[in-house]
């Protein structure tokens, strides 16, 4: 082919967004003309330093099943074992602090990407699926036409249908058109590699058996491990090259970036921090280390009818916390896919469009949210636990579903209908974190346990394990909405077990107080947000079913009330859990909650509707 | 471990786990009967049990287990089963 083009898409930038949207593109639009920019030419390093190496399941599926790399993933990187947190008092030792994690190898699966080799070999792979890759040159402007668009490089210009950005960080058309919003977390992250495998284990004694043999398998090690503490978590993952990548991160709140921007300083951050994990290391060489400030910010857009993307990095990066940022590169990367193999079909809609635009803006919004003020939150055993626990239900009912059903496929109608459930889920969502962030803003002590040595994540044989098997089961689009709805209700009534385990934790008077931080989410007729009203949710619940003998209770309770318990014990309040409810909804401002119907059921299907 | 050891790691799960008063936890209680639990409670307890043997249970022969007492067994066979290093039961435990 003519390298000067035309080309159907001209994508600037050749790391891992473009070069997967290039592959999903060739997939959808085999004939498709593509031309890929980069400023390095190959070979890359090995193992280089980019960081971005766990992937969780919108990003694994999309690697293993919507552009193939399947068996080469299994053969070349390291399959996953979930997200794995130690929480409580880092002074302790390891296996005295509450942990958080998988008790089995998840179903699903998702992969440890070592991302030098990663983009060697993508390269060579969008070279053989019919793009011209033009390497080891650089971008110099873009001009975007209503007939199509020009890109500049140092030794030619490209004309173009469309420009597909995955610059990464660079953002070369998120600057151009001043897309980039600012984003409510401000955090920094520092990271190193270190040759050879450090594993979570090697912290504990083998003496410690019941804490060894917890781990069924001895798969701790494959799991993205945090450990974490007030205001900051830090990272623990394997490399297949035989790397460790550890990293801090830390919202500016609480840790002063220039505390751990050094190596030397990273040490003694550690030291201070994690002491376990810094003397660990302590005789180990970095093999590298890197910085990045504040480095989340939002986006005004994703994809334009006018014809241009910008997808990865070069559109958005939320948090790293629980290793969304793959996800979002494989949604911007198929939504951006569609939206073009749909152009050269002949059948450019801009309704679509808007609308693919629309629940990508929603989902990162919705996880900029979740992953936003979560310091006081990381060091108390049962409320990170119960985060995790909704985050979670939350993430593999909605935002999964959505993808791995390909709902991103369908229509405008349909993605409309899709989107205003998702704005459901994200209403609930934002009640969710701000209960969260509320009960851990009025916990007295820095850090505490919880009741359980062991949360389990997901719980064997529960709504969280449910939810996450279904996702690979295939359903149809009804049978997915339906699904969805189905999982909106469960997840009110997970936000309300979680509001009843807070109101225990934290006793009468605090009650008042969360209820009054809370404000209108817990009750009323109406709530606000829509659908979010815990109080309905509870009123039998709380008042009758909960005094009851255990045996009593859990033949009343619902199974997400069952399963959170079973997950994070259940403790006693200062009082019966109907006056804690009783003192918030006062503290809210709110009429008594409504007293229980003979013979209701006690399921909270009352806020459903 | 010991049968004392085992018999006393028993009672702080069922104890802890579900709300049971250690006195009345006996080796001849009977697990679904006189302490009241059902088939939830037996996944959770077959689940702890394995940071005390270090191998996932045969779910069948879990079934079978009524009383404190066998449970106690049932916990015994299972570390010699360890030592022995028998395979264990080709079971998928859904998460």
């Amino acid at each position: 082919m003519l390298a000067g083009g035309p080309f159907d898409v001209v994508v600037c930038g050749g790391g891992l967004s473009g070069l997967t949207f290039a592959l999903r593109l060739l997939r959808e639009s085999p004939d498709a003309r593509v031309a890929i920019i980069d400023r390095v030419a190959r070979p890359l390093p090995e193992a280089c330093h980019k960081v971005g190496e766990s992937s969780v399941e919108v990003a694994s599926h999309f690697f293993a099943e919507l552009i193939g790399l399947s068996e080469y993933l299994d053969e070349s990187h390291l399959h996953k074992n979930g997200l794995r947190f130690f929480t409580g008092d880092s002074q302790r030792p390891l296996h005295e602090r509450p942990e958080v994690g998988p008790p089995e190898f998840p179903i699903v699966p998702s992969f440890q990407l070592d991302r030098g080799r990663l983009e060697n070999d993508l390269r060579a792979r969008v070279e053989a699926a019919g793009a011209t890759l033009l390497e080891g040159r650089v971008v110099r402007s873009i001009s975007l036409g209503e007939e199509g668009h020009r890109v500049e490089l140092d030794d030619r210009t490209l004309e173009a249908r469309w420009v597909v950005d995955a610059s990464g960080r660079r953002r070369l058309l998120s600057k151009q058109l001043d897309l980039r919003l600012p984003s409510p977390a401000k955090a920094s992250a520092a990271w190193f590699r270190l040759e050879g495998r450090i594993k979570a284990r090697d912290l504990v004694p083998e003496s410690e058996r019941q804490w060894h043999q917890r781990d069924i398998a001895d798969n701790r090690w494959l799991s993205t491990n945090h450990f974490v503490g007030r205001g900051y978590w830090v990272w623990l993952i394997p490399l297949a090259t035989g790397y460790s990548s550890i990293g801090i991160v830390a919202d500016h709140e609480h840790h002063d970036p220039s505390t751990f921007n050094k190596p030397e300083r990273a040490r003694e951050w550690l030291a201070k921090h994690e002491p376990l994990l810094a003397a660990h290391i302590e005789e180990r060489g970095f093999e590298d280390f890197r910085v990045m400030r504040d480095y989340s910010y939002l986006t005004k857009q994703m994809i334009s009818p006018d014809r241009w993307a910008c997808i990865g990095e070069a559109s958005s990066f939320v948090d790293p916390l629980y290793s969304l940022g793959g996800d979002f590169l494989a949604m911007s990367c198929c939504y951006t896919a569609r939206a073009i193999a749909d152009d050269l079909a002949g059948r450019h809609d801009p309704e679509i469009i808007r609308e693919l635009d629309a629940i990508y803006l929603l989902l990162v919004n919705d996880s900029s949210r979740t992953l936003s003020r979560n310091g006081k939150i990381f060091p108390h055993g049962k409320l990170l636990g119960a985060k995790l626990w909704w985050d979670f239900f939350n993430y593999w009912s909605f935002m999964c579903a959505h993808f791995f059903q390909r709902v991103w496929l369908e229509d405008a109608a349909t993605l409309r209908r899709f989107r205003e459930l998702g704005q459901q889920f994200y209403d609930l969502n934002t009640t969710a974190q701000r209960l969260l962030e509320g009960w851990a803003a009025l916990k007295d002590e820095r850090c505490s346990d919880g009741q359980k040595r062991f949360v389990a994540l997901p719980l064997t044989r529960s709504i969280l394990s449910d939810a996450h098997v279904a996702l690979a089961e295939r359903r149809d689009i009804d049978a997915t909405f339906a699904k969805m709805e189905a999982d909106l209700i469960l997840g009110r009534e997970l936000v309300a077990e979680v509001f009843a385990h807070a109101l225990r934790d934290l006793g009468r008077e605090k009650a008042a107080t969360l209820g009054a931080m809370l404000g209108a989410a817990i009750g009323g007729e109406e709530p606000e947000p829509r659908g979010a009203g815990m109080a309905l949710s509870l009123g039998e619940r709380f008042t009758v079913v909960d005094a009851l003998p255990r045996k009593e209770r859990l033949g009343r309770y619902s199974q997400v009330a069952r399963d959170l318990e079973r997950a994070l014990g259940r403790e006693d309040g200062d009082a019966p859990l109907g006056e804690l409810l009783q003192s918030a909804l006062l503290g809210a401002g709110a009429a008594p909650a409504p007293a229980p119907r003979p013979g209701a059921p006690v399921a909270a299907s009352t806020s459903a509707s | 471990m010991t049968r004392e050891e085992i018999q006393q790691s028993i009672v702080e799960i069922l104890s802890d786990s579900f709300e049971l008063d250690p006195d009345t936890i006996k080796p001849e209680s009977t697990l679904y009967e006189e302490l009241d639990l059902d088939s939830i409670d037996a996944v959770d307890i077959f689940v702890q049990l394995r940071d005390l043997t270090g191998r996932r249970p045969d779910p069948e022969r879990a079934k079978e287990v009524r009383t404190v007492d066998e449970l106690i067994t049932f916990v015994e066979e299972e570390l010699a089963a360890a030592e022995r290093g028998d395979p264990e039961p080709d079971v998928q435990m859904p998460t």
